[in-house]
């Protein structure tokens, strides 16, 4: 991962801001018709059964990136504010909806959420997700699994 | 931008605390406890100590969350209880530079999520103090 923050060598790189919608049927062509505008992101539910990423569900995805919390979502949620009504429409109908924010933890591992992206996030009643990524990620992997692993007896 | 969409596996900050910092050079831990009218479940005073880095010499005053049994939000929850009614004191810290932040911490890996529903995100807001998300891996 590359890539630089504006605030910091201390601090997540590569910052992503996605607006995210999931659903076990869910269909990316519907989903774009229904939002007016076209995903940075889509995957139908039956393409990889087997993602890792919950597997056998539908993606549709806006997307941009910045080099801190307020450029990252400051670049995103004016696509999402339009969108607001039919969001809540799709969640009624049992969509997951959620703004998350990815970066990269290999060289930094703190991150700085000021306070009015919060509010201004949570105006649109969506939750907000920070998720790490990490190419170095195999031994914490194992031992993430293993603290999630029942104790054996 | 990344060129790989969602390809990790899902998984939950493991090992999580979540803490009201607050930070300052010539911090008064007492001072600060007095104003808050809050007791901390630690201070540290300024200057120079064995275990700190050489130019980390600021006084700390924390309320720390770390109940094994809450996930993150719930620890942040926790702590929001303890301090959102002394709002008015933190932005007077603040004001007077003292460094406050609501600090979220975690063991993470690829794919390590934390969901902060609107409610929470609200509340954190209230308090005019930035969150501070710090993580670590598992070389401990």
């Amino acid at each position: 991962m590359s890539g630089s923050t504006a605030h910091g060598a201390d601090h997540w790189e590569s910052l992503t801001a996605t607006l995210l919608i999931t659903k076990s049927d869910l269909n990316p062509d519907d989903l774009t018709q229904r939002l007016g505008t076209p995903p940075d992101f889509s995957r139908s539910a039956d393409a990889d059964a087997g993602a890792r990423f919950r597997g056998g569900v539908g993606c549709w995805a806006l997307r941009t990136a910045g080099d801190d919390v307020p450029g990252a979502l400051g670049a995103l949620l004016p696509r999402v504010a339009p969108l607001i009504g039919e969001l809540a429409a799709l969640r009624a109908e049992g969509h997951r909806v959620q703004i998350n924010v990815a970066g990269g933890i290999d060289r930094g591992r703190r991150l700085t959420v000021p306070g009015e992206i919060l509010a201004r996030v949570a105006g649109l009643g969506l939750p907000l997700s920070f998720t790490t990524e990490s190419a170095a990620g195999n031994g914490t992997e194992e031992f993430l699994d293993s603290l999630a692993r029942p104790a054996r007896t | 931008m990344t060129t790989a969409s969602y390809t990790y596996a899902e998984r939950k900050w493991a090992d999580t605390d979540a803490t009201l910092v607050v930070r300052k050079d010539d911090l008064d831990p007492q001072a600060v406890t007095a104003r808050l009218g809050l007791d901390p479940t630690a201070t540290r005073l300024p200057g120079p100590a064995r275990l700190r880095s050489a130019g980390d010499t600021s006084g700390l005053w924390l309320y720390q969350c770390s109940t094994a049994a809450l996930g993150l939000p719930e620890q942040i929850d926790r702590v929001v209880d303890a301090v959102e009614e002394r709002a008015g004191v933190l932005h007077e810290l603040a004001a007077e530079g003292h460094e406050v932040t609501l600090t979220a911490f975690g063991f993470v890996g690829n794919g390590s999520v934390l969901e902060i529903m609107p409610q929470t995100a609200l509340r954190i807001a209230s308090l005019g103090i930035p969150l501070e998300l710090r993580v670590s891996g598992s070389e401990r």
